[in-house]
């Protein structure tokens, strides 16, 4: 347990795969492998998320009451887990996003300075 | 709290989250092949697919004991930071879970325990029930006719019985057996008393699945007459009367003329199938010939054996009763010809594998769950409030952490954890306290003189009770003050510092309600303990018409094979004129004892008198020897009393109480009549003195002379004395060991311990039931003064700015006092009214009041505002005495 701690802390880039999933799910309900392939499109294939990282990061977002989850059948019959937005979840989405745009802005501004 | 179940969940059932990880991984890896990557890489990309699985698991599980042990440290640090709340929750919560604890293990021995044997939820108890027209001469076993038309009864005959089993297609077995109260036994030369003997049938230990503990079981090849007679003991009377020792196999124990063989010593759990009946010598049914020579066994009219039966499993007991019914009637109609215009019995079947009698306690019993549980309702109240006042107390600090972001449940769950520590605490202790007192209600109804009591085990049921109820108070108590301190107005607490007005009344309402539903339910108590209280007054103030005082009472039960008939009655007048030399003797006879629930009932038709249809014209007699009525001090009002003229050679006569003199001879006099086909006459007219219980009315009654009866039952030395009549009781027990050392003298007591036995439950109710009140009280009492001391510290500011406008202290004091008074007033009310609406359950238990009766329900209404008012007092006076100009600045 405490290895998985410290693995946690490490991943510093664990926030922004939490947005980059809140965002991918306001356009609607999805499973997994789908969320992973829309970041995957969406960004060009600049971003890839890893499988190993996606399911934990789904499930604790679920944890902590941003995401529900269902299981649904998809357009080929197959059984799968569909995730969405839960209202506070929607609100996280709006909140990291004002943020990360703060962030990067500041960032940026940092960069051009020098 | 979905969150709490959710975590809770996969902790206990990972399977099926790992199921459901598994399958969205499959579907994953499903979905990356057909995409045309190979199934190969796909895994590749995905990693170690258990370890994903593993790490998803350890995020529901970890996080939830993580907080767990977080909440428990910091509710461990909260309650150890006020250890007087600590102690005043944790001992009322001990003193309620106690209480409880204690009844319920009664509850458990009495009416849930399964007899240790095998399978005991397979046995059927069988009884049957029938119009009031009996198709039986004699049945000697219980019998009900408390309904006008059905007579029920759990005798059966031994035929029928044998009969039943021949047709059996219900049962996978069934067996028989048979009471007999009291036996003396002769064990290496000396006689003593055994307190029932069990006449079991051949396949009894079979069918019950028993095993003795020691040596052999008994068979069907030892129930029969020809059998060498053998006997099994009882582990307690093994562990009394042979200190336990294995060499008691080959032991022999002479009852009545035969010599019984010891084979085998019972498991020291099986006492018998009854409270209270709990045979020392089981021996086989084969042996009845030789111990009730007067209840033929073969006599198809003589019903009086109790059958049992081993059900199938997945048997339908509606069906079984049916079949059995068609049996019992054929059975009936096979050996009883004469009886075609009987009604024909139907069987019931009922459990057989808890105690028999039980019925007799259940009323006891709820009224005593009902009491305990309203006293731990109040313990729960008053927890309650004290905890709200503590949240409120800490509104501050709640609202900090709320802002800070910990979810509403979080902080809800925190608390409970505190009420369920507490619970845990109070339980353990309770539990503690509950093993004390288990042997308190047994120890409360036996006989002092006869210290035989159920035992009461403390058994896994017990425990897993205590457990739970602990766990439910935790949730009564802690639920409401929790949800109060993290409701929506935590915001301005924070403002306030912890004292926002709207807050603090909202409290201050709360609180008073709890407070309030405590009186209520203390009133209830009260009532409960008033009315059973002045029940045992009112029995007691019953004029026995005798005089109990100084009243030695000693049984004997001289063998019948020695002494029968001439002899036996020679065997009484030898003891008697022995008991009377006793110095310090008044006088002495020898009768059954009055007030003790024996009876003897039998009909009394004046000769001559015609019977009209439905007329009652059964009497209550008891024979006595001369000196009866100058021992008991019952007076002769006309006519003689029984003497020593009347011997068995002189004519039949008896002496009858006024009461019957009124009911059967209206407007004449009674002496010189004669009754009962003329063999009786009556020679003299008693006053009434009340027969079998102070319950009673005093029955019609009459006494017949004991030197003319032919009955060979026990009977009892009356023995009036000059000082202390037990200080004679070794001196009668050496008198009538002169006359025949193998008859023992047993169950020596007093007439007034006789009398008290018999009131031995109402003594248990209206004590327990005042104990319990009295604590209900206390609690209440801490809740009054908790409620309003913590209303005067909310408002010390309000006083202050009353007072520095010229309120006078006393103006202070009345207000509060006041406020006390009119909370208390409410209550009163409601529990009033509870009392008058549980009142139809009390009705049957109370005598010589009515449950809604207004002299008690005032005294305990007085009581209450009595106490509320005195809990009152204390906060009051420290209202009184608030310093405005202190009181303003502190705000």
């Amino acid at each position: 347990m405490a290895n998985f701690k410290a693995k946690l802390k490490k991943d510093t880039l664990q926030g922004a795969l939490d947005l980059l999933i809140l965002k991918t799910l306001s356009r609607g309900a999805m499973h997994g492998y789908r969320i992973a392939l829309d970041i995957e499109q969406v960004s060009a294939e600049a971003l890839r998320v890893e499988e190993g990282s996606l399911y934990p990061a789904l499930h604790r977002i679920e944890q902590a009451g941003l995401l529900t989850s269902e299981w649904r059948m998809t357009d080929t019959g197959r059984r799968a887990r569909f995730y969405s937005l839960t209202p506070s979840g929607q609100r996280q989405l709006e909140e990291e996003t004002e943020q990360w745009r703060r962030l990067t802005e500041g960032i940026a501004r940092v960069l051009r300075y020098a | 709290m979905p969150k709490f179940f959710d975590a809770l969940r996969s902790h206990i059932w990972k399977t099926r989250l790992e199921r459901e990880m598994e399958e969205e991984i499959a579907f994953h890896l499903f979905m990356r092949e057909r995409e045309g990557l190979a199934a190969s890489q796909a895994r590749q990309r995905f990693g170690n697919t258990t370890l994903i699985q593993e790490q998803a698991r350890e995020m529901h599980t970890f996080r939830f004991l993580e907080s767990v042990e977080q909440d428990v440290r910091y509710a461990w640090r909260g309650l150890r930071r006020s250890p007087g709340f600590t102690a005043i929750a944790v001992l009322s919560l001990a003193l309620g879970i106690g209480a409880n604890t204690a009844i319920f293990s009664v509850t458990n021995a009495i009416l849930l325990r399964l007899l240790p044997v095998d399978r005991p939820e397979q046995l059927r108890a069988l009884s049957w029930e029938s119009g009031p027209k009996l198709a039986m001469n004699n049945i000697n076993g219980q019998f009900d006719d408390d309904m006008p038309n059905i007579r029920k009864s759990n005798a059966f005959s031994y035929p029928a019985y044998e009969y039943l089993r021949e047709h059996n297609a219900v049962f996978e077995d069934m067996f028989a057996f048979k009471r007999c109260p009291g036996l003396t036994a002769i064990i290496a030369g000396r006689a003593e008393r055994l307190q029932d003997v069990e006449m079991v049938s051949g396949n009894f230990y079979r069918g019950l699945g028993l095993r003795p503990e020691l040596g052999r079981a008994l068979t069907p090849g030892d129930d029969n007459v020809s059998a060498p007679p053998v006997a099994i003991l009882s582990d307690s009377y093994w562990r009394r009367r042979f200190g336990g020792k294995p060499e008691v196999l080959g032991a022999a124990i002479r009852l009545n003329t035969h010599i019984y063989t010891v084979i085998g010593v019972n498991p020291a759990a099986f006492t018998g199938f009854a409270v209270g009946q709990t045979p020392d010598v089981f021996v086989p049914l084969s042996a009845a010939q030789d111990l009730v020579p007067d209840v033929p066994m073969r006599d198809p009219e003589m019903w009086s054996i109790q059958v049992m039966g081993r059900s199938r499993p997945g048997l339908d007991d509606r069906q079984g009763a049916a079949a059995l019914t068609v049996a019992l009637q054929q059975a009936v109609l096979a050996q009883l010809p004469k009886k075609t215009q009987a009604d024909l019995p139907k069987v019931v079947l009922s459990e057989g594998g808890r105690n028999l009698n039980r019925g007799q306690f259940v009323i006891f019993i709820d009224v005593l769950t009902g009491t305990v549980g309203l006293v731990l309702l109040i313990a729960c109240a008053n927890l309650a409030n004290l905890l709200l006042a503590r949240a409120t107390a800490r509104s501050r600090e709640i609202a900090v952490r709320m802002a800070l972001g910990a979810g509403r449940r979080r902080v809800i769950r925190q608390i409970l954890t505190e009420s369920l520590m507490l619970s845990i605490m109070g339980g353990s202790l309770g539990m503690l306290i509950g093993y004390w007192g288990k042997d308190v209600i047994p120890h409360m109804v036996e006989e002092g003189w006869n210290p035989d009591h159920l035992a009461v085990p403390f058994d896994h049921h017990v425990l897993l009770f205590t457990a739970a109820v602990s766990v439910v108070a935790a949730l009564v108590f802690g639920l409401v003050p929790a949800l109060r301190a993290t409701g929506p107005e935590v915001s301005p607490a924070l403002k306030a510092g912890g004292r926002s007005a709207s807050q603090t009344r909202q409290h201050l309402r709360l609180g008073k309600l709890l407070a309030g539903s405590q009186i209520a339910l203390s009133i209830l108590l009260l009532a409960g303990a008033g009315l059973f209280a002045r029940t045992l007054f009112n029995l007691r103030a019953v004029p026995p018409g005798f005089n109990p005082e100084n009243l030695l009472l000693a049984s004997l039960d001289p063998p019948q094979e020695r002494y029968a008939g001439e002899r036996r009655a020679q065997f009484f007048h030898q003891a008697l004129e022995r008991v009377r030399a006793i110095p310090g003797v008044i006088a002495a006879t020898e009768a059954m004892p009055l007030l003790a629930n024996d009876v003897n009932v039998t009909a009394f038709v004046p000769t001559g008198h015609k019977k009209t249809e439905g007329e009652d014209d059964r009497a209550s007699v008891n024979s006595v020897e001369s000196d009866y009525f100058r021992t008991m001090g019952i007076a002769i009002v006309a006519g003689r009393a029984i003497d020593a003229r009347d011997t068995a050679a002189s004519p039949l006569v008896a002496v009858i109480n006024r009461t019957l003199a009124k009911k059967a001879f209206p407007g004449r006099n009674p002496l010189g009549e004669t009754f009962n086909d003329g063999q009786i006459q009556i020679v003299g007219i008693s006053a009434d003195a009340r027969y079998s219980s102070l319950r009673e009315g005093v029955p019609p009654s009459f006494y017949t002379a004991q030197l003319q009866q032919k009955g060979n039952d026990e009977t009892t030395l009356h023995i009036r004395t000059a000082a202390n009549p037990l200080t004679i009781a070794n001196a009668v027990r050496v008198a009538v060991a002169k006359v025949d050392p193998d008859v023992p003298v047993y169950d020596i007591r007093t007439q007034t311990q006789q009398i008290d036995a018999t009131l031995a439950r109402e003594r248990m109710l209206a004590t327990l039931t005042g104990a319990f009140s009295s604590l209900a009280l206390l609690l209440a009492c801490i809740g009054i003064y908790g409620s309003m001391a913590y209303a005067v510290a909310r408002r010390t500011n309000e006083i202050g700015i009353r007072m520095a406008l010229g309120a006078k202290s006393g103006e202070v004091l009345g207000m509060i006092v006041r406020e006390t008074v009119i909370l208390a007033t409410v209550g009163v009310v409601a529990g009033l009214a509870l009392a008058l609406a549980a009142s139809r359950i009390t009705a049957n238990l109370l005598f010589g009041l009515k449950p809604n009766d207004p002299g008690t329900l005032a005294g305990a209404a007085a009581v209450m505002l009595f106490v509320a008012a005195a809990a009152g007092w204390v906060p009051a006076r420290r209202a009184a005495r608030v310093d405005p100009t202190v009181a303003l600045r502190e705000e």
